[in-house]
């Protein structure tokens, strides 16, 4: 398996792809995070109006009491978070096979266990360091603006990010299914779209309101992204020990369904 | 040492079979034909015995083991249909990734299976730019950088310029010669895999209808002067009049294939001479191409 995950690693730092979605990210978080600083600074507006910009800003937090890791995490796990995976886990599976350099692969390497474990884990890597690129991108921004937004302690922080990245790797072991079950490109980035933006929740929580199980949506990946800022400040052993139960499930349930898609599956 | 052993290898989709109960057998050192038109089965086939599809019924054993088996898969390079190539990357970068998943860490390999598919050249232009030809130089590259005790290639020829193909060739011959290498090859291009091969597989709908060596193919291939006459016993004593140590075959009661090298106009002569009309008289010679076309235009299977 460590040849595998060496071959991976090899193909991501070689891909361009990997450095566009990082810089492309980088990028909207960039503008997204100065316009959220126009919006809450009425001195950057006034000094803008006199250039002809004219802004009209409602909802926002006139009280400036938004920490940098509540506003990481607004950015981030509005659907964000998500998509950025299932985009990103779709375009280096399905890449593979597209090439067909999985032939030469799977050709070799008996043990599907070790294919899928390979993929999930440099993937994973990838995550880890988009999202570390991504908050320290933040802090210097912050940083820059004479720390606008008030910044959490570092336990607060760490555990955030270590959390995020958890719940990204059951993402990243959902998509992998996906794209070993489904296989076509295009197909799996339409599904990815249709999860991340959250438009079958509405359905879903209908249906399962009409079944009494409503609390079921309260075991999603999405509903572990999007709740995990409020998890932070209240988190105790159950409810560490409830994600981590929620993370590892999803995991080994996605990780073993691609295994069994890979092996009953022609390549 | 049979290198892959295949009994009663089947393939459905559905309710058809793409290859029908297959009793396949190549032992070591031998390039081993694969022939068959398109659709035949042969792909489907090669890719059962690569890993890379399951098969319906039956089983396959590589050297001596099961298909699964991990150490025996390591022993595997495969060229099938297209090259499994990153476009973006060069050749170098290619290999590499295949390198790092064998475990391969000696960056001479690279270099060395570079050279023996004649792409050193190619320097960092991206696969994207290559030619059908050189993308299948580093599809047999690529199979051959974990120098397999067995090479399954499937159309490996595809695409190749004249040149190209003898190049190809006189690898192929020398990975066999020098390495022992086994080798399964399929390709439309019959007069080539004749020049290489050293055992037949004929495929026809799904099934394995001949495996003949290289000799026993020159045998039915040989050539012959077929004599029509109107009494094939009486020609007979008026030949081994001629030759003694004559060699001839009986096809009917008015043919007669002569196999051994005598002047047509000397035979024909005595034949006549003794009375019996010879109604026509040619030289038949048959190559791989004219064997495999009469075997599928035959329609009957043969073991």
């Amino acid at each position: 398996m460590i040849n595998l995950m060496r071959m991976d690693l090899k193909r991501l730092q070689k891909s361009k792809s990997t450095y566009v979605i990082l810089a492309v990210i980088v990028f909207i978080l960039a503008v997204q995070f100065l316009a959220v600083y126009v919006a809450l600074n009425p001195d950057i507006q006034k000094w803008l109006s006199t250039y002809g910009f004219i802004f009209q800003v409602s909802g926002v937090d006139k009280m400036r009491t938004l920490s940098i890791l509540q506003f990481f995490h607004l950015s981030m796990t509005q659907n964000f978070y998500v998509l950025i995976i299932g985009l990103f886990v779709v375009l280096f599976n399905c890449y593979e096979r597209e090439t067909g350099f999985i032939k030469n692969v799977l050709s070799t390497h008996v043990n599907k266990t070790h294919y899928i474990t390979s993929k999930i884990l440099v993937q994973s890597l990838y995550i880890m360091g988009l999202i570390l690129v991504c908050f320290i991108e933040f802090m210097i921004l912050n940083l820059g603006l004479g720390f606008f937004f008030k910044v959490d302690n570092f336990t607060e922080i760490f555990t955030y990010l270590i959390l995020l990245w958890f719940i990204g790797i059951a993402v990243i072991s959902m998509f992998t299914a996906l794209t070993v079950w489904l296989r076509s490109k295009s197909g799996c980035v339409s599904i990815a779209i249709v999860y991340a933006t959250g438009l079958w929740i509405m359905i879903v929580t209908t249906i399962l309101n009409i079944l009494g199980l409503a609390d079921l949506m309260n075991y999603t990946l999405l509903y572990q992204v999007t709740g995990l800022l409020d998890l932070i400040p209240i988190l105790d052993v159950t409810s560490l020990l409830r994600l981590f139960l929620v993370i590892g499930g999803f995991t080994i349930l996605y990780t073993t369904v691609s295994i069994f898609g890979l092996s009953k599956k022609d390549v | 040492m049979d290198v892959i052993k295949t009994k009663k290898l089947t393939k459905k989709y559905g309710q058809q079979l793409s290859v029908d109960h297959i009793d396949m057998v190549v032992k070591k050192g031998d390039i081993y034909g694969f022939i068959g038109r398109n659709g035949a089965g042969k792909s489907t086939t090669l890719k059962m015995i690569s890993g890379l599809m399951r098969s319906t019924e039956g089983n396959i054993e590589l050297f001596g083991k099961p298909v699964h088996d991990e150490m025996s898969r390591k022993r595997i390079g495969i060229l099938i249909e297209e090259p499994g190539l990153y476009p973006n990357m060069n050749a170098y970068d290619n290999l590499e990734l295949q390198a790092l998943s064998l475990g391969i860490t000696n960056k001479k390999r690279i270099y060395d299976v570079l050279a023996l598919v004649h792409l050193t050249s190619a320097g960092k232009k991206k696969v994207k730019n290559y030619s059908m030809g050189m993308k299948q130089r580093l599809g047999i590259a690529l199979a051959l950088l974990g120098n397999p005790d067995l090479l399954i290639l499937d159309e490996p020829i595809n695409g190749l310029d004249p040149e190209g193909i003898k190049e190809i060739r006189e690898t192929l011959i020398q990975l066999n010669k020098e390495y022992g290498m086994t080798i399964i090859i399929s390709s439309h291009i019959l007069g080539e895999l004749s020049k290489l091969a050293t055992t037949f597989g004929i495929i026809k709908d799904g099934q394995l209808i001949q495996q003949i060596s290289k000799e026993e193919l020159d045998e039915k291939c040989k050539e012959y002067l077929a004599v029509e006459i109107d009494n094939a016993q009486k020609a007979c004593v008026i030949l081994e009049n001629i030759d003694q140590n004559i060699e001839y075959e009986v096809v009917n009661q008015t043919t007669l294939h002569i196999y051994s090298q005598l002047n047509s106009a000397d035979v024909i002569g005595h034949l006549v001479n003794a009375g019996i009309a010879v109604i026509s008289s040619y030289f038949h010679n048959q190559d791989l191409e004219e064997y495999f076309l009469s075997l599928m235009e035959s329609g009957c299977s043969y073991d």
